[in-house]
């Protein structure tokens, strides 16, 4: 079976989780020869190398001044020359942002099928079926891709390892495509978040503050806290609505999906909709005042008390730990 | 209540020249089924004791139960 993997990079850097969506395009290849990658950017054809041992044979380079910031529109015209050099049968990338806007718009223009955000993927035959949470999280659907020349996956970032076998040269192979000149689409400017830290889509840690914590300034305890275990630190939509956190930090079906491996909220009561971005995290730990707050019943361990004196608690704690 | 009692217009795909069939012909995805996702053991949760006893218990499980720490 051809596959393709979409190596999603930005700033000249490769996700993390491309380097899951290369192992899991690599199995369901079943050889380094069938299994392929592309990558999209502008001084980007070093990182080909990365992903190397990672299982394809080749990478697809398209690199140029046009692919610089992410225009959906180019992408997919870089994606789909990819597709069509490769000849691939199924495309795997991951359920960024990114790989939502583009994945649909490519399995549009191929009259393919897909199937999103998926935790387990395996093929059948020549069909690809995986498993999807949906309802929030609250049941796991099969899914089953049938009677299309291409199907594109994606697979939810931080559940699948990335496994460097050895296997695969990933030798370069340059495609030359143009902009779109007629795109409906044009990016102006590309604003950064302010946090140098993990993407919370990406962070094996994370450290979530809910409205509890009063005001913009308090998030400085939750700040420290990150500093000391290599933490993101995220919000909940309350928070995020009383302007005490960016947008950017939200997790929520509003915000972002997060899996991390620690999950640590502070004040955060547990809203269907809040947890419905994270009740997937391997260990969540809860801290607040209310024992009958919802989100005790999905936390691995909990603390009730007050989270502006277990927070500095936790931080001393883990120094201490780590140092 | 009124909007209860509003009698329904049922129409069928045929009726609205949808050639159901065809649709499901197309179909290129498909729930083969649903399952309950895996469920998770009760977690510890503890209070009434004093902060830093707490903070010390829950630190000592990320480390040594849960191996996160």
């Amino acid at each position: 079976m051809k596959v393709l993997v979409f190596i999603e990079q930005r700033d000249g850097k490769i996700k993390s989780s491309a380097f899951e969506a290369l192992t899991i395009g690599a199995k369901l290849a079943g050889s380094a020869a069938d299994c392929a990658a592309v990558i999209v950017g502008s001084g980007v054809e070093s990182l080909a190398a990365q992903a190397k041992g990672f299982g394809c044979d080749t990478v697809h380079v398209v690199d140029g001044s046009d692919f610089k910031n992410y225009n959906p529109a180019n992408y997919c015209a870089a994606v789909e020359a990819a597709i069509k050099g490769h000849g691939a049968k199924v495309v795997v990338g991951t359920a960024s942002p990114m790989g939502r806007d583009i994945f649909p718009r490519l399995a549009a223009r191929f009259d393919g099928a897909i199937a999103t955000d998926l935790v387990e993927i395996s093929m059948n035959g020549e069909s690809v079926q995986g498993i999807k949470p949906m309802y929030a999280g609250k049941c796991l659907a099969k899914v089953s891709l049938q009677n299309a020349p291409v199907q594109f996956v994606t697979i939810r970032p931080n559940v699948f390892k990335a496994e460097n076998t050895g296997a695969g040269a990933a030798n370069v192979c340059k495609l030359t495509v143009s902009a779109v000149s007629d795109s409906r689409i044009k990016t102006i400017e590309v604003r950064k978040g302010k946090s140098e830290k993990a993407d919370l889509t990406e962070a094996h840690v994370i450290i979530s503050g809910g409205r509890a914590l009063g005001n913009a300034e308090n998030f400085k305890i939750l700040h420290a806290c990150s500093d000391v275990i290599g933490a993101t630190v995220g919000a909940s939509r309350a928070a995020v609505d009383s302007g005490y956190a960016s947008h950017d930090m939200q997790v929520g079906q509003t915000g972002k999906t997060v899996n991390p491996s620690l999950y640590i909220a502070c004040g955060i009561s547990g809203s269907i909709q809040h947890m419905a971005g994270m009740r997937t995290s391997k260990v969540i730990v809860a801290v607040n005042t209310d024992p009958e707050a919802p989100i005790f019943k999905v936390a691995t361990y909990g603390i009730v008390g007050d989270l502006f004196k277990v927070v500095p608690e936790l931080t001393e704690k883990f120094k201490k730990l780590l140092s | 209540m009124k909007a209860k009692k509003k009698p329904f217009d049922l129409k069928k795909p045929g009726d609205i020249g949808v050639d159901a069939g065809a649709l499901k012909s197309g179909i290129k995805s498909v729930i083969t089924g649903y399952s309950n996702p895996p469920e998770k053991p009760a977690g510890k949760v503890f209070k009434d004791e004093d902060v830093s006893v707490m903070v010390e218990k829950v630190v000592k499980l990320l480390r040594e139960e849960a191996k996160i720490i």
